[in-house]
This record gives C-alpha cells, sequence and structure tokens, in this order.
C-alpha cells in the first residue's frame, strides 16, 4: 500500500507520542503550520489593504459625485442667466435685466418652468445683510431693494447654489439714458429627495 | 545539518525583509498618488471666474467725458493701464482712475466673498497685469490688492478673467484672483 506524505504525516499528528515519530516528519508538520499561519497572515494582511483602498476609493467617488453635481447645478444657474427671461439686452455674458426680473417676481407659471424649488436675486447692496434685514423687490420700491424672489415652493429639504451674475437697468440721468450694472447673486434652490431633515 | 538549517532561516528573513519592503514601496507609492490627487483637484473655481466676470460690468461713478457715461469697471481696467504707460486719465471730478478702480474693485470683492477669520472665504489676492502675446513670461504690473492672511488654507482657489486692449494690440490686459479657503 502506498501512502502519501500528506497522509502520513496527518497519522502521525494523531499518534501523541504514542509510537517513535521520525524527526523529519515532525519538521514536515511544523513545516505546513508555518506556511498555513504564514498564508493567513498574508491573505488577512491584503484583506485589511483592500478594504483601506477601497475605503480611499469610495470616498474620493462619493466627494467627486458630489462636487460634479454641485458643478452641474452651478453651470445651471450660470446657463439660466443667459435665457430669454433675465438675459440683458445688450450682449453681454452672464447678466441679468433687472427690469425683466421684477416683471417676473411672483408669476407662479414659472415654478415648473425651471427645474429648481427655489429662484432667487440678492442685489449688491443686500450682501452682507442677514436674511430677516433683506428688503423684498416688488413693482412699488423697485431699484430700491435687495431681494428678488422669483417664486419658491418652500421645499424642506433644499441646497441653495448661488453664482455671481451682473444684474442691469436702464436708467435716466441729465436727459441720457444708461446702463446701470452691479454684481449680484443668482441662487438656485434644488430639493433634495430621500434626506430627513 | 545545522549549518544547512541556518542558511535556511537566513533564506526566510531575506524574503520576509524584502516582503516588508515591496509592501512599504507600493503603501508609499499608493500615499503619494492619493495626495497628489487632492492638490489638483485645487485649482480653478468657476465661482470664481462668475465672480470677476459679472464685476467686469459693474457700473462705477467715474465718468471721463460727460455725466452720465459712467464707466464701467472693465473700462477702468483698461484707462489705469493707459495711466500706468504715461497717459495720464482722471474722472470727471479729478479722481486718479487707478484710485478709482483700485477702491471700486476692492468694494465689490470684499462685499461679494465676505472676507473674514470666520467666513469660509478666509483672504483673497487679485492682480491685475498686462501679458504679452509674443512672451508668457513677460508681464507689466497695474495693479494689485489683498485683503486677509494667506495662512491655513484648506484650499485655494483661483479664477482668471483675460480683457483685450485693443483689436491691434500684441497683449492683453489679465485679471488673477486667488481665495484661500478655511
Amino acid at each position: 500500500m502506498i501512502l502519501k506524505k500528506g497522509r502520513l504525516k496527518i497519522q502521525v499528528h494523531k499518534n501523541f507520542r504514542k509510537f517513535l515519530v521520525p524527526e523529519f516528519l515532525k519538521k514536515g508538520q511544523l513545516k505546513i503550520q508555518e506556511m498555513a499561519f504564514m498564508l493567513v497572515a498574508v491573505f488577512l494582511f491584503f484583506i485589511l489593504v483592500g478594504m483601506f483602498v477601497l475605503t480611499l476609493m469610495y470616498m474620493n467617488i462619493h466627494e467627486d459625485a458630489t462636487r460634479i453635481a454641485e458643478e452641474r447645478t452651478l453651470s445651471s444657474v450660470t446657463n439660466l442667466a443667459d435665457s430669454p427671461e433675465f438675459s440683458c439686452v445688450a450682449s453681454k455674458t452672464n447678466c441679468v435685466d433687472g427690469d425683466k426680473l421684477i416683471s417676473l417676481v411672483g408669476r407662479k407659471s414659472y415654478e415648473n418652468f425651471w427645474p429648481f424649488s427655489s429662484l432667487k436675486v440678492i442685489t449688491f447692496r443686500g450682501f452682507g445683510k442677514s436674511e430677516n434685514e433683506l428688503v423684498e423687490c416688488n413693482f412699488a420700491n423697485y431699484p430700491d431693494c435687495d431681494l428678488f424672489i422669483v417664486y419658491d415652493k418652500n421645499v424642506d429639504n433644499e441646497r441653495a447654489i448661488s453664482s455671481f451674475i451682473a444684474l442691469c437697468r436702464k436708467e435716466y440721468e441729465n436727459g441720457y439714458t444708461f446702463d446701470k450694472c452691479e454684481l449680484a447673486k443668482l441662487i438656485g434652490g434644488t430639493e433634495l429627495k430621500g434626506v430627513e431633515g | 545539518m545545522r549549518k544547512k538549517l541556518n542558511k535556511k532561516s537566513q533564506h526566510e528573513i531575506a524574503g520576509f525583509v524584502l516582503i516588508v519592503l515591496i509592501v512599504s514601496i507600493i503603501g508609499v507609492i499608493f500615499l503619494s498618488l492619493t495626495i497628489g490627487r487632492g492638490e489638483f483637484n485645487k485649482q480653478t473655481s468657476i465661482e470664481i471666474s462668475n465672480l470677476l466676470g459679472a464685476s467686469m460690468y459693474h457700473t462705477t461713478d467715474c465718468a471721463i467725458n460727460y455725466v452720465p457715461q459712467y464707466r464701467e469697471l472693465q473700462d477702468l481696467v483698461k484707462e489705469c493701464y493707459k495711466d500706468k504707460s504715461g497717459n495720464y486719465r482722471e474722472c470727471l471730478g479729478g479722481r486718479n482712475v487707478c484710485e478709482v478702480l483700485e477702491y471700486e474693485f476692492k468694494n465689490i470683492i470684499d462685499k461679494g466673498l465676505e472676507v473674514s477669520d470666520e467666513s469660509p472665504n478666509k483672504a483673497y489676492k487679485l492682480d491685475i497685469y498686462y501679458s504679452y502675446d509674443d512672451d508668457a513670461n513677460a508681464r507689466e504690473e497695474i495693479l494689485s490688492f489683498e485683503n486677509g492672511n494667506f495662512e491655513n488654507c484648506s484650499s485655494v482657489v483661483g479664477g482668471n478673467q483675460p480683457t483685450p486692449v485693443s483689436s491691434f494690440g500684441s497683449g492683453k490686459i489679465e485679471i488673477d484672483l486667488m481665495v484661500c479657503k478655511g
């Protein structure tokens, strides 16, 4: 009967000093044990390293996704300024016509026209003021006001992205009409779905 | 027999050291790649570019020829360049165009970015210079100002706004704005 070396060693393991065990067989057993421990250790080590790498990669993917989503919203806000409803008559990019804007304030029909849950413009004189201090714009106080609210759906979970724009209007002085422009912020709110407040 | 065993253990130690070295090298390469990628993300910002682009249309209270021909900020940048080139320019009322430009531009950036130690924008630095088309390194300083300290920034974002001086010129005026994020 021919026995394989491995089977022999297992048999030796079961002997427990009852019989004399050749020295080379004990060494072989130790070697197998060493190798098994080493393999387990290496396996665990690589699993840990892999988990570490995956965590870092996942973190980066998450950050990249958030950044791309924000950039997309920001570019859609920027594109909004150049849409015919807002754009200045003069060939200026990223410019909103204040006289058009005031006529859009409070129009509910635009709530479903743009993919934003709210749309607001803060004028230059409104920069640095708190929300309570901002004077809302209407036909009576325009242009001496701080905040144009085109519409606001008042959703619970909203993330607002703002973009700097030039807000221009026509002014009249000394018999001349001219464009008066100032820096302003166009703020587009996006509803965060699936997030508890 | 003993000599043979010693040699074997020596080989094992050498193998173990080799494995440790390889793993360490892989770790260092991986870490350097990760940190390097982080720095790459810092550079451009649509927000800053939009701020510079929109501020160029800002109407100042400086009229050069008659009222109400008030100049936009981009006109004052060009006028200031002419002033620095020796062609003295001033607004009606006697104020120097470069002084008006600095005052108005600083006011716009300060209000737009809301720079302070507590806000997300800790500091900024703005450079206006003339760059030549034929020599990328040559530049002529027009105006420069800053606010806050560029210390302990979590990231630095920036934007650039080129403004052509004239159709026949061999260069352009560039405006660089760097912002330190807290």
